[in-house]
């Protein structure tokens, strides 16, 4: 109902355009506290970039789907304190200066207070610093460089940074000392050079040793003499952090060479990379912390559901799915669509993540979403494609350091 | 370095080098005999590697299948291929406009890329080799993936064909003549036009030809496009324009190279192609001698 | 008596099409803030940029006959030279773009020394290798340059585009204008005009006594100062770089403008820029699959417009353009029969 004390969305466009502008506008202060409970009332708009062209293209139209299921289902539940939401899709190709005049473009003329999205790190910086000065936009995004990310700031992380990735590896192969040697084998750009770093430090003082040490060109056609020289190693295991389509040229390339029977492969096997493959590397130890449905059965995941099984398994769908998530459930702690009191509100939250309770870590704006671990077995009347069985869930919060 | 090791850098560089001349093997035709850069020679790669996985998912991934996939393709591309030349690009001889024809590859390479997206969606592919050409030989203690030794086994079949094809046929016969002289040959009575359009719809054909080759080795995806083009143009520049044997040799000695410098700097061995490009190039300027087909020797 | 003076400024300033519509452009530009709101300002100041880094191109495609797939490389130099200057050694902004078109120039000159002897297909071959290898040097020297994820500009408040739109415009639209000016004016100079010579008939041009080999370095590095104004003031709309600036596609677009607007005419790259910027603001903000709208409007305009947008319907320059390809056939013949390229 609309009284005297609730404030019309039309205000709070324009107060969050005067915002951004560095402009003082009048009536624009923070007294807003209970909006309007319209039952149909004026949408909510979110941004979201999607790398629609470039290096992650081959997911893209999954996290897109997954944040429109999201907004689909927030919608036909009532929405947020009444509002739809309404999801603004944009195509940043993966290029830093495309996604800052996309997202620049949304909140100037869409009028947007909220963002999520993208999925190399070099668009989450350049966009997190836009919305860091001004600070009046919101952003979500499920990228692995920490340094986009800082307690207080407006920008919330739904993926593990690549520290926290390294360090929960590092613990696992400990777990297992039979393992003596080990071989890492990572991508040639920052997520490989941070994960491979964050994994050193937590083997120091093992006992294990790291006899090899590799990077990979990241998108490369072949990685046979990458191969072939590990298999001629024959570490006890290898830690392999070779992420997206380059996993699949890896194990298709690794199995006549022979890697399987010369080592044991240890890393991030997410169920998109694994699930398409015609054969995929059943004995592996694989990891993922993209939220693939079948993995956790909670009201979220179930949400998923209707996407079909390739898409709700495919991990990227769940994060875009937990973008949008966060930022609803951000709006309805608030009880406001204002930005800062979003923020605040989020600010060592605890929120429902298709993962289920997840704690927003206050000193880093990280979440603390769990790590799936388990080997990988082939498809099974119950789950028809590629899973980890038996599935150990890591509650990632000890690998917080603050 | 043990003979194992060797060996097997040896057979990953082979399967490297052969791969790189599928992708510049097309490119060297219509570069090299018609003179038009060719900038959607990645796009076409690509889209062979994608309309492979639609014939394999049809009949399936057995050999058949793979072996339909080699021909049909190619065939198809090379269709596709005739008509944008005789559409787009036939106007543009004849007014001897090499600008427009940059801009009319371009433009072609974007649409190609724009109609892969919206046939299969922005998500990636993948096929897998039929059983029998999955497993490996054992040599010597080195690993040869069957694989890697059909796709050599192809390249020289390939190489050997288009040689035999210039050399040994009327046609090819024609085309070297082309290459020098297009004025005199259609006052010689010869459809030049259909010369050109045959030369430019068989490069295509070879492009996709190396994009279903390359499709069984990892994610058939968009970013195809972008891997293939670059290696293309430094193979083909490498080797010498239109010349066949050239680009052979400039692609194999590429790969190779490149998979014994994995041995000693990982992160180095992705510049091995500018590297072999910029000392070949810069030793032929300092020599005098020219990338473009030599009139004594022309076409391979 | 007027007409004197008009027949002098015309001598100078050479065919209206050459200069008046860049000229004009440059006109809306100044009033740009007061006719759209924010988001066009913002199109408006990458616009600005595009136009250099085509104008560049031009400057060595259109004039001088030498087709570069580097110009990034000298972009990108001038962007992160900027970038680092003001973060790393605390550098004013203005000082720091001067020493990144100083760097870039530095790189032009010495590496055209070697480059602009080459023959033409090798020389574009080099151009872009260049900026690959920069490219590759960007985001694997992470302690210097940020490695892949790239490096934020730390601007001072007064050159922050988010807080004041409109005044760092005026400071892009006015850098961009002077530097403008002073290719013109090159352009129009008898260094200009000797270039045309040598791109036109090459051996004639030698035996005229022009020294062709100087003239080609010193267009190269004039070109690649150009870049490199471009590349520094795309830090401010951009705030932050990243090793893309140094990618060919980059170097693409520098191509695609200048044969949108017309090759060999100043202003040509300038409408290009303009053209191909509303296309890539229109199509990314409404369709999804912007690859295929994207080439379905280029296609359209080559089309219609073969020699390019301001070209188009008039008679010699066009005809001296499309006569590149000749030239370099000739060239290389002549080469063949033992003369240097």
């Amino acid at each position: 109902m609309v009284g005297k004390h609730a404030v019309s969305s039309r205000t709070l466009l324009v107060c969050a355009l005067v915002s951004v502008l560095g402009v003082t506008g009048a009536g624009c202060g923070s007294s807003k506290s209970k909006a309007t409970t319209a039952a149909s009332g004026s949408p909510i708009k979110v941004g979201y970039l999607a790398s629609l062209t470039g290096f992650c293209a081959a997911f893209s139209q999954d996290y897109v789907k997954g944040a429109q299921q999201a907004v689909k289902t927030i919608n036909a539940e009532g929405g947020v304190m009444g509002h739809p939401l309404q999801l603004l899709v944009r195509d940043d190709k993966a290029e830093p200066n495309v996604g800052v005049s996309q997202a620049r473009d949304l909140v100037l003329s869409e009028h947007v207070g909220f963002l999520a999205g993208t999925c190399t790190s070099a668009v989450g910086k350049s966009v997190a610093r836009l919305v860091a000065n001004p600070s009046h936009v919101l952003y979500t995004v499920g990228v692995a460089d920490p340094t986009v990310f800082t307690g207080g700031g407006y920008v919330f992380a739904t993926i593990p940074t690549a520290e926290v990735e390294g360090a929960n590896a590092a613990a696992y192969v400990r777990a297992h000392p039979q393992w003596k040697t080990v071989a890492v084998i990572s991508e040639d750009y920052s997520y490989g050079f941070e994960v491979t770093a964050a994994f050193r430090k937590g083997m120091k003082g093992s006992s294990q040793k790291i006899v090899s040490q590799e990077y990979v060109p990241s998108g490369a056609s072949s990685y046979a003499s990458y191969i072939s020289k590990l298999v001629a190693e024959k570490p006890d295991v290898t830690y392999s952090t070779v992420i997206a389509e380059d996993t699949i040229t890896f194990v298709k390339q690794a199995f006549p060479l022979g890697l399987f029977k010369a080592t044991q492969l240890f890393g991030i096997l997410d169920y998109g990379t694994i699930d398409p493959m015609p054969k995929p590397p059943v004995g592996a130890l694989g990891y993922t912390y993209y939220p693939s449905a079948s993995i956790y059965h909670t009201a979220l995941s179930e949400k998923l559901d209707p996407l079909g099984t390739e898409v709700a398994n495919s991990g990227a769908a769940g994060d875009g799915f937990n973008q949008i998530e966060m930022i609803a459930q951000g709006i309805e702690k608030a009880h406001s669509t204002e930005p800062p009191a979003v923020r605040a509100a989020l600010d060592g939250a605890t929120v429902q993540m298709v993962q289920g309770s997840e704690k927003i870590h206050s000193c880093n704006n990280l979440t603390a979403v769990p790590i799936a671990m388990g080997p990988v077995v082939a498809a099974t009347k119950e789950l028809p494609f590629a899973h980890f069985s038996p599935i150990e869930l890591v509650d990632t919060n000890k690998y917080f350091t603050c | 370095m043990s003979l194992a090791t060797f060996l097997d850098q040896l057979f990953a560089g082979l399967g490297l080098g052969f791969i790189l001349f599928f992708s510049a093997a097309g490119l060297n035709l219509v570069w090299g005999v018609l003179g038009v850069m060719n900038f959607a020679a990645g796009a076409v790669y690509m889209l062979g590697a994608f309309m492979a996985t639609t014939v394999i998912a049809h009949v399936g991934a057995s050999t058949l299948g793979w072996l339909l996939a080699l021909v049909l393709v190619p065939v198809l591309a090379a269709a596709g291929g005739a008509l944008a030349e005789v559409v787009l690009l036939r106007r543009t001889y004849r007014e001897h406009d090499e600008n427009q024809q940059f801009m009319l590859t371009l433009v072609l390479s974007y649409l190609i890329a724009g109609g892969v997206v919206l046939v299969y969606g922005p998500g990636f592919r993948t096929v897998s080799l039929p059983g029998a050409l999955s497993g490996s030989w054992q040599l010597f203690g080195a690993t040869l993936p069957v694989y890697t030794a059909v796709v050599i086994v192809l390249g020289v079949l390939v190489t050997a064909a288009i040689w035999g094809l210039l050399y040994g046929t009327r046609a090819g016969l024609l085309t070297r003549a082309a290459v020098d002289d297009r004025t005199m040959l259609s006052m010689l009575g010869v459809d030049v036009n259909l010369l050109y359009t045959g030369v430019f719809a068989f490069g295509i054909g070879l492009g996709a030809l190396g994009g279903v080759i390359d499709a069984p080795n990892g994610a058939v995806t968009t970013n195809l496009e972008t891997a293939a083009l670059v290696p293309a143009f430094i193979v083909v520049v490498t080797g010498g324009l239109g010349n066949m044997t050239g680009a052979l040799i400039a692609a194999v000695a590429i790969g190779v190279i490149e998979s014994f410098v994995t041995l000693r700097s990982p992160t180095l061995a992705p510049l091995t192609p500018y590297a072999v490009m910029i000392v070949v190039l810069l030793a032929r300027g300092l020599a005098g001698r020219s990338l473009l087909p030599d009139r004594a020797r022309a076409a391979t | 008596m007027r007409a004197l003076w008009w027949s002098r400024l015309s001598l100078l300033l050479g065919a209206p099409r050459e200069w008046a519509p860049g000229l004009a452009l440059l006109g809306l530009g100044v009033a740009l803030p007061a006719l759209v709101s924010t988001e066009y300002v913002l199109l408006g100041a990458s616009t600005l940029v595009l136009m250099l880094l085509g104008v560049s191109f031009n400057l060595l495609f259109g004039y001088a006959g030498m087709f570069s797939f580097g110009q990034s490389a000298f972009y990108g130099v001038g962007a992160y030279a900027t970038v680092l200057l003001v973060n790393k050694a605390g550098f004013d902004f203005y000082v720091a773009l001067v020493a990144g078109i100083a760097a870039a120039t530095l790189l032009a000159s010495v590496g055209g020394a070697v480059l602009v002897r080459l023959e033409p297909i090798a020389f574009i071959m080099l151009t872009f290798a260049l900026a690959d290898l920069l490219e590759f040097g960007a985001s694997h020297a992470s302690s210097l340059t940020g490695g892949d994820s790239g490096a934020i500009a730390e601007l001072p408040r007064a050159l922050n585009v988010t807080v004041g739109v409109n005044r760092v415009y005026y400071v892009i639209l006015a850098i961009a204008a002077v530097v403008l000016v002073a290719a013109f004016a090159f352009v129009r100079s008898r260094a200009g005009l000797m270039l045309r010579a040598i791109r036109e008939e090459e051996l004639r041009a030698a035996t005229l006594g022009i020294a062709v080999e100087r003239r080609r370095l010193g267009v190269f590095a004039l070109a690649g100062a150009v870049a490199a104004a471009a590349g520094g003031l795309s830090v401010l709309s951009a705030q932050i770089v990243y090793p893309s600036v140094f990618a060919w596609q980059l170097s693409a677009s520098a191509l695609i403008v200048t044969l949108l607007g017309g090759v060999g005419l100043f202003s040509g790259p300038m409408i290009g820029a303009v053209l191909l910027e509303l296309i890539d603001f229109y199509v990314g903000r409404s369709s999804t699959n912007t690859v295929l709208i994207d080439g379905l409007l280029l296609l359209a305009i080559v089309l219609i417009a073969p020699r390019g947008v301001v070209a188009s319907g008039s008679g010699s320059l066009p005809g001296a353009a499309s006569g590149l390809a000749r030239r370099m056939l000739t060239a290389a013949r002549g080469a063949r029969a033992g003369a240097p390229g």
